[in-house]
């Protein structure tokens, strides 16, 4: 009788675990999914999109009153991809992202190497060397940074200071000279 | 009891204890994977790459990319300095000592709308070091955030320049985190 009790809770507290655990590792990636599946349809891929009110990217924007949002969901299985970024004097920062919300690379207005500079993604490479000639034969290396993903396909999203007009104005400059799309088009 | 009834009920009771627990642990009240600066709190590894599943599922569950903790760092709140749930029923007064970050911005969250109130190192209005913010559902002088039909408020306050404010320190006294007192109730 007690080792019949002793299966059946150890059998509760086993179903438990796996659950908890499934829910932990599998429900969030999927709903998150499900919203860059929502801006994929509404705004494409390899493009930068502003994350504006009533549009599928502002579910990023976390901070609207005091950031501009501007998100470029990318693939990377037809070739690398190209941010051409212009920066404002003020607080800017890029960051790219992995599907699952882990940071791939940052980037912010202090550390940019110019006001404007093009940052190319590529995917992981066998030959390393041959992705890093790649990269400065298409311009000068002081204006251009490269980085290895290790994923085809995630997010890039460009944060700038807007907590009064004068920083939105800054922004909206910057982000109508910023672009993102294969570094082939 | 009939095994099948055992089977299913184990089922049953192990799946809800499983689901309820991991969606606790992803909340900011769960003790767990944050950091505790009084009645603040902070998701320590939130947007690095190699953070634990918890705190990537506490972000992307909303559908959000948290900054890295390099670039900005994040602290909620939604209890005063005695522990007591904030409500728009009363009125507070949040103090402190103007933030060496590069920027910073105190917000209140949760007001119906969804947008939230916000103040940055530009808009407050201080005669000294010390920075004066009032939280009340009626408007008040000098640096007012405003409550308004909140359902559940909650202030956050954040610390850009991550990696040059980590650097100084990162106990609740070097980070400078405002203090939040009830100054009455209606």
């Amino acid at each position: 009788m007690t080792s019949t009790r002793t299966f059946w809770a150890l059998f509760t507290v086993l179903t438990a675990i796996a659950a908890h655990l499934c829910y932990i590792l599998f429900v969030p990636p999927q709903q998150f999914q499900t919203k860059l599946d929502t801006i994929l349809t509404e705004n494409g891929i390899n493009k930068l999109t502003l994350a504006e009110p009533g549009t599928a990217a502002a579910s990023i924007a976390q901070y609207p009153g005091e950031l501009t949002y501007a998100v470029c969901l990318f693939d990377l299985s037809t070739g690398p991809l190209r941010i051409n970024a212009r920066v404002p004097d003020q607080y800017w920062a890029l960051e790219v992202y992995n599907t699952r919300g882990g940071t791939i690379y940052t980037l912010n207005d202090k550390q940019a190497p110019r006001k404007q500079f093009s940052l190319y993604l590529y995917d992981d490479d066998p030959d390393p060397e041959a992705i890093v000639n790649a990269a400065n034969s298409v311009g000068s290396s002081i204006n251009s940074i490269t980085v290895l993903t290790g994923t085809e396909t995630g997010i890039v999203v460009i944060r700038s200071a807007a907590a009064n007009r004068l920083e939105a104005a800054r922004s909206a400059e910057a982000l109508q000279n910023t672009s993102c799309s294969l570094a082939s088009s | 009891m009939n095994p099948s009834v055992r089977f299913a009920v184990s089922v049953l009771v192990g799946v809800t204890v499983g689901i309820v627990s991991a969606r606790y642990m992803t909340t900011e009240q769960s003790p767990f994977f944050t950091h505790q600066y009084g009645n603040w709190n902070n998701w320590p590894v939130a947007g690095n790459p190699a953070n634990n599943p918890y705190t990537q599922a506490k972000f992307i569950a909303n559908g959000q990319l948290p900054e890295h903790f390099s670039e900005v760092l994040t602290f909620y709140r939604n209890k005063d300095d005695k522990g007591d749930t904030l409500t728009e029923d009363c009125t507070y007064v949040m103090s402190v000592e103007r933030p060496t970050a590069r920027r910073w911005s105190i917000s209140l969250t949760g007001n119906a709308g969804g947008r939230p109130q916000v103040l940055t190192q530009n808009d407050v209005i201080s005669m000294g070091e010390k920075v004066t913010i009032l939280l009340s559902a009626s408007p008040q002088p000098g640096n007012w955030l405003r409550i308004f039909n909140a359902d559940d408020p909650r202030v956050v306050f954040r610390l850009y320049d991550g990696d040059t404010i980590t650097a100084q320190g990162t106990g609740s006294g070097a980070l400078g985190l405002p203090t939040l007192t009830r100054v009455s109730c209606s």
